[in-house]
Parts: structure tokens; C-alpha cells; sequence
């Protein structure tokens, strides 16, 4: 792996041979397994059909709210995954999933105010885990947004864990609340591994955003990558392009395209300096 | 950051984000109605994207004639809006009797088949799939986790050659530890 490599996630079947297309044409350097998908899979077996390093991103483990037995066995499937794929990194959500037994399907933002109580929570499951747990931002829409880039900063601090810096989702908490993007220059700068993905409009709103990954990458996303491009295309550094929705391979690939650019701009940069 | 500014979190909107008719409380906040928005579509997609015939059943073009009746009626019964959602909307549906023999065999089966798959991409224990019993005697819903990781989920429905059907006749389910059926455990209820 060079300096900002260029990775997708994956999350299932659908796009199995698209990703490999994307692999075969040398436009991604790695592949993001939603990895919790396939915790019933033998790990030699999914191994086989990935010909590329690998990086384990976490969805519904849900460990703010999982009582300890399930976490053990889920952490446990993961740890074996692990040691057969000896992943990139492994990140997971710190969010909520329900609320007095009520199920979201769209999750919703820890209260960062109270921070400290989930710290424990994060240690035991990254101690469970046995590996450094990368922990993602939230694309908040209320003002949760202005309290989150401490928050990230001291779970680094407090728990040894690190951050996934999802890129848009910082700037769609930005655009939908004020809060300045700029409060994450320490985080960007800490940690070696970054999501980045496309934005809607709410269905009721043009003027929030959501975090859909059916869109291309803004142009003010795009901004912001190349005002810290000496952070996210450093040594080691991933960063993972997140596509769930409208999943048309040549626009994604000219966003691949995109962010390749960037890195090698950035190489060619440091270089000369 | 300002201190003079009252914060408003998702912490502060969280226990009305499936109460629709609470959400003129935050009137005043355009934010908050846009975040509440967001939940509750949340709801109505997981609901109606797999099941167009039941969006079709319902009447109108936004679903709400069972949206949110449903939805007002599960908030009190404190069903988790989990992955059995659609089998509670079963159950819901004959509570009020609007099943007959001309629409309920489409509208069971989208149903019973959106909960397998529900189940089946999130379902994190070691089980490889479910059977659902969709109230339909002799005949069932099975979702399996995919087999592979360059292969997708499965929904089925398979014939039974005997009635084993719960004794309260109401959707109910069992879990499958091996990659196909070869017992019967018996059927749990839906939490």
C-alpha cells in the first residue's frame, strides 16, 4: 500500500462483479467489507474471492446497546476474519440504533455532551476486538455537530481507539448546521483513514443534507479534500469511497479517477518539496 | 463555538421521531421537522419499498391509510419496529379485518418475504436462515443469509406437507442452524 490508496466498500453480492472490475482495471488498491454481512461465511472462503488487501467496516454491531454475549460472539467471528485477512483497519458506528426498544432506520447521533459514558463501552468492545477500533463521525443534521470533533478527539485520548474520518459526512453536518469544518483538523490529522462519498437533498428540505452514497462527489467535498490533501494523501493513508445507491460504474469510476489524481498531485507535490 | 446558542441534538427530537403527531412541538425549528422528517421516512421506506401491492392496498398514493394508523397502533403496543416489522402489519391487518380471500395471498406474501429479508441482512447471530409462518397453512416463508459472499440473500416459499401451523394461527418464525430445514424447533413468537 502507497500513500492514499484508493479503496470501495463493499456490501454484498449485488456489486461483486463490478468490484472486481474495479480491482481487474487497477482503480481501487483495496476493498472495505462491510464485514458484519458476512460473519456466517467461512473467512478462507470470502478470502479466496477478494485478490487484494481488504479493510473490515462495521454496521450493526450496535455495541452501545448489545448485551456482552452477543458482542462476544460477534467479536469473535470478527477476530477470526481478522486473522485471515489481517485487514487494512477496522472501523465501526458510534450511533444509536433504537431508543426505549424502538428501532431506527436512520440512525441517530450519540449525545456527545455526555460523552465520557460511552468510553468504557468503547474500550470493551475494541478490547474485544483485539485490534485498534476506528471509530466514524456522524453526518449530523442538528447541533451535535458542533460538539463532535472534541468528542472524536478525546475517544482517542481516553480509549486508544482512533477515527474514521468520514470526509462528506463532515461537511454535510457543516452545510446543515453552521458548525465550522475546520474543528476536525486535528482528527484529519491523527488519524490515517477516510471515507468519502456523495449527498442528497432532504426529501423536505434542498437545503440539508443527507448522507445517502447515491451521488457523486460535491464539488465542495472536493474543495475540502484537496484544503487538507497533505493530510489525506500522507503515508498509509486509505481512503474508502463509499457507494450504496445508483450504483453506475462509470461515474463511479470517474470519481475514483478523481481522488487518484489527487493522491498522485499530492505525491508529486511532496516530491519536489 | 457560541455559547449563547441554545443547542438543539438529536438526543432532544429521539422520542418523537416515530410520533408524527408530536412533531409540531418543534414548530419552530425547521431543522428539527427536517430531522424528524428523515425518521419517519425511514419507517415509511422500510415499510412500502418491498411491498408495493400493500402501498396499492392502501388506498392512496402515500400510503398514509395504513402508514400511520400502523405506526400509531405498533408506538402503543411498544413493538421494537424491528426486522418482524411486516409481520406485525400482518398482524395488524387482520386485527382490523381487511384480508380476504382476493388480496391476501400477494399481500402475505410481500410481507412475509420483506421480513426474511430483513431478518436476513441483519441478523448478526450464527443462524442461516428463518421460517416464517405467514398464515397460510402448509406453506412458508424461508430467508437465508447469502451462501456465499459473491452471492445475495434468498427468499423462498416452500410447501409443507403437513400442517404445522402455531396454534394461535398468527406470524411466527424459527430460526435455521444448518443450510436447509431438517428440523422442526418449533415456532417463537414475534417480540
Amino acid at each position: 500500500m502507497c500513500n492514499g490508496s484508493i479503496g470501495i466498500n463493499f456490501t454484498g453480492g449485488q456489486s461483486y462483479s463490478s468490484i472486481m472490475s474495479l480491482i481487474d482495471e487497477g482503480h481501487i488498491d483495496y476493498v472495505e467489507l462491510l464485514i458484519d454481512n458476512f460473519l456466517h461465511l467461512n473467512p478462507t472462503e470470502i478470502a479466496k474471492k477478494f485478490p487484494c488487501p481488504v479493510a473490515f467496516h462495521i454496521m450493526q454491531s450496535r455495541f452501545l446497546e448489545r448485551g456482552e454475549e452477543e458482542l462476544k460472539y460477534i467479536s469473535s467471528r470478527i477476530t477470526q476474519m481478522s486473522e485471515a485477512f489481517q485487514p487494512l483497519y477496522i472501523s465501526d458506528h458510534i450511533a444509536l440504533f433504537e431508543h426505549n426498544g424502538t428501532n431506527f432506520y436512520q440512525l441517530a447521533e450519540i449525545n456527545y455532551a455526555i460523552g465520557s459514558i460511552y468510553f468504557d463501552k468503547i474500550r470493551r468492545w475494541q478490547d474485544m476486538l483485539g485490534h485498534t477500533l476506528y471509530l466514524e463521525n456522524y453526518p449530523s443534521l442538528l447541533d451535535g455537530s458542533y460538539e463532535a470533533p472534541t468528542f472524536f478527539e478525546h475517544i482517542s485520548k481516553k480509549t486508544e481507539c482512533n477515527v474514521l474520518f468520514d470526509i462528506s459526512n463532515a461537511v454535510c453536518a457543516s452545510r446543515n448546521t453552521g458548525a465550522d469544518i475546520d474543528d476536525w483538523k486535528n482528527v484529519i490529522s491523527k488519524t490515517l483513514h477516510y471515507h468519502v462519498a456523495g449527498y442528497t437533498p432532504a426529501p423536505s428540505d434542498n437545503n440539508i443534507l443527507i448522507d445517502s452514497h447515491s451521488e457523486q462527489i460535491s464539488s465542495e467535498t472536493e474543495i475540502f479534500i484537496d484544503r487538507y490533501a497533505d493530510l489525506f494523501f500522507r503515508e498509509n493513508t486509505t481512503i474508502t469511497y463509499e457507494r450504496d445507491g445508483n450504483f453506475d460504474y462509470d461515474l463511479i469510476v470517474e470519481d475514483l479517477n478523481s481522488l487518484r489524481l489527487k493522491s498522485k498531485n499530492q505525491s508529486v507535490y511532496n516530491e519536489q518539496s | 463555538m457560541n455559547n449563547h446558542r441554545k443547542y438543539l441534538r438529536d438526543i432532544d427530537v429521539i422520542d418523537f421521531m416515530s410520533r408524527p403527531d408530536q412533531f409540531s412541538l418543534f414548530s419552530d425549528n425547521r431543522r428539527a421537522l427536517v430531522r424528524l422528517d428523515i425518521a419517519w421516512r425511514g419507517y415509511w421506506h422500510a415499510l412500502y419499498d418491498p411491498c408495493p401491492s400493500l402501498l396499492d392496498f392502501s388506498g392512496d398514493q402515500d400510503g398514509f391509510n395504513i402508514f400511520r394508523p400502523f405506526m400509531r397502533w405498533g408506538s402503543e403496543r411498544k413493538i421494537c419496529f424491528g426486522w418482524p416489522l411486516h409481520l406485525w402489519v400482518i398482524i395488524w391487518l387482520q386485527e382490523n379485518e381487511m384480508l380476504n380471500s382476493s388480496n391476501s395471498e400477494i399481500i402475505l406474501s410481500e410481507l412475509a418475504g420483506a421480513a426474511a429479508a430483513r431478518w436476513a441482512i441483519s441478523d448478526r447471530t450464527e443462524a442461516l436462515g428463518i421460517a416464517i409462518y405467514r398464515g397460510i397453512k402448509q406453506n412458508w416463508t424461508v430467508g437465508w443469509k447469502c451462501r456465499a459472499v459473491d452471492l445475495q440473500r434468498e427468499i423462498q416459499e416452500i410447501e409443507i406437507g403437513a400442517d404445522l401451523s402455531p396454534e394461535d394461527d398468527i406470524p411466527s418464525y424459527f430460526l435455521i442452524f444448518d443450510n436447509k430445514i431438517s428440523v422442526f424447533p418449533g415456532w417463537s413468537r414475534i417480540l
